[in-house]
């Protein structure tokens, strides 16, 4: 059975590995991307894969995640891909944003690995 | 000396009205000298204030320069700071980066080893499965094996029995034979006599049973010979088959015996087996938890890496304000807030109003919107 694909964006390398680590060991197959512009491309470049899920940071540079999401919610064929942000932030008002924007989950880091595996498993498409 | 310079003027000042009343009804002397130190007064003032003005306009001008020095200190001081902030950042992006990709290795390799809890119990239950499958055909193709040497150990036995029995009738008929053989031969003596008798018609007939008590006499060797021969023949037939089956014996008993034992041995080994996968799913377990931990420690190079840009950013923008020559002063409140503006971690905002709690504990928490 093919492997469901992730997408990670995050312009930390480090924690792009990180999450990579987690979702690999529990099955999954992952693509990354470094910010959200970068995302943008990698999704029109998909060539027929078809994206379960998106994990994305919300500051990065180039375009941050909360922009990414409002501009990938505008693209017909990827708008209903369940994005969750994974996130230092604290702030309620940026909470609210990634909500309004439409993210389905907001998740504070540092992530404990099988916390993410179980948002991650309630979300993804089918 | 400064102090005699602020009391001087004013005395000098204060003494000329002090003279006038002090005189009753002064003289023009008296009030010319009152007037003279009034003017020594004031003019001590001017050359005081003079003094002061020229102190202050050099004070001034040195702490300017101090401040200018200052300056141009900290223009040179923050590019380096900002450098020293960012090779710090990066050095440590790139080796925290390079750890977990190393990290990911090795927990693929570890999942490769050792496997999901699943898979390792699903293989070892399928291993364990085959060769208890494996196990009990062989024990089926070996009973199988016992069983067929047992009846072929009866037919063996069935066998020499009918020899045996055949054996017997043959010597039955030997004796049957040696007995008419025997008859035969007195038969012949009687049918000499006769023939005897008989005189010369009665020699051809003598000379037949001449012939007939030979072929008797043959006979009965013939079948004495042919019962001996039965007799050894059922003897071979009965010691081969007889050794034959007590060869069959031990090896039914042999197999029989190395077949409980490789069953024996095979379910300890698979007993092991089971102990072992048991135990390495205990390790497993632990592995995975200490994975887990280093996932979570990771993580707070991403924190250390963003809390360092907004310093260097803070640091970029204080010197070009600096740069700048500031005509107006410092806003402190819009400049703190501007710095929170980038902030994202609550250690920054707990640093900025000076109320640092405990060490970052993994969060994690998940908002479902």
């Amino acid at each position: 059975m093919a492997q469901q694909l992730i997408m990670v964006i995050d312009d930390s390398v480090s924690l792009r590995e990180v999450v990579g680590i987690a979702l690999r060991s529990a099955g999954y197959d992952v693509i990354e991307a470094c910010d959200g512009k970068d995302a943008l491309d990698k999704l029109h470049a998909l060539d027929g894969r078809r994206m379960r899920l998106i994990i994305c940071d919300v500051n990065m540079p180039v375009m941050d995640g909360i922009s990414f999401v409002k501009q990938m919610k505008q693209l017909p064929e990827h708008r209903f891909i369940p994005i969750i942000m994974l996130t230092t932030e604290s702030r309620e008002s940026r909470k609210l944003e990634g909500q309004l924007a439409g993210a389905k989950a907001w998740v504070v880091k540092p992530f404990r690995p099988n916390q993410l595996l179980r948002a991650v498993a309630k979300l993804i498409l089918p | 000396m400064r102090k005699a310079e602020l009391w001087i003027p004013q005395l000098l000042t204060l003494a000329g009205p002090l003279l006038v009343f002090a005189t009753d009804g002064p003289p023009l002397p008296v009030i010319l000298a009152a007037i003279g130190f009034m003017a020594a007064g004031l003019a001590a003032g001017r050359l005081v204030a003079h003094r002061n003005a020229t102190r202050l306009a050099a004070a001034r001008q040195e702490a300017d320069g101090e401040i200018a020095r200052l300056t141009q200190l900290y223009a040179r001081c923050v590019p380096i700071w900002v450098r020293q902030l960012e090779t710090v950042r990066g050095e440590a992006n790139t080796e925290v980066a390079q750890l977990a990709r190393i990290f990911g290795e090795i927990t693929d390799k570890l999942d490769r080893a050792i496997g999901p809890s699943r898979l390792a119990h699903s293989a070892a239950g399928s291993v364990r499965e085959d060769i208890v499958d494996e196990l009990a055909r062989n024990g089926r193709e070996l009973e199988t094996l016992v069983g067929a040497l047992r009846d072929l150990q009866s037919s063996q036995k069935r066998i020499v029995e009918e020899i045996g029995a055949e054996a017997v009738c043959l010597k039955d008929n030997a004796s049957d034979i040696r007995r008419i053989a025997l008859n035969v031969r007195v038969v012949s003596l009687n049918a000499t006599i006769e023939a005897a008798r008989a005189g010369d018609a009665g020699k051809p007939f003598a000379v037949i049973v001449a012939d007939m008590r030979e072929l008797a006499a043959r006979t009965v060797e013939a079948s004495e010979m042919f019962s001996r021969h039965a007799e050894r023949l059922y003897g071979m037939v009965g010691a081969a088959f007889n050794e034959q089956a007590q060869t069959d014996s031990r090896i039914v008993s042999i197999a029989g015996a190395e077949v409980q034992k490789v069953v024996a041995s095979s379910e300890a080994a698979i007993q092991r087996l089971n102990h072992a996968i048991a135990e390495m799913e205990e390790e497993r377990r632990d592995v995975r938890e200490d994975i887990s931990q280093v996932l979570v420690s990771l993580q707070f190079q991403d924190r250390v890496s963003q809390i360092l840009s907004h310093v260097t950013r803070n640091l970029e923008e204080m010197q070009g304000y600096i740069g700048n020559d500031p005509q107006e002063a410092v806003d402190e409140r819009q400049w703190l807030e501007r710095m929170a503006r980038d902030y994202s971690t609550h250690e920054e905002f707990e640093n900025r109003s000076g109320t640092r709690s405990a060490a970052v504990q993994p969060d994690g928490a998940v908002t479902f919107f």
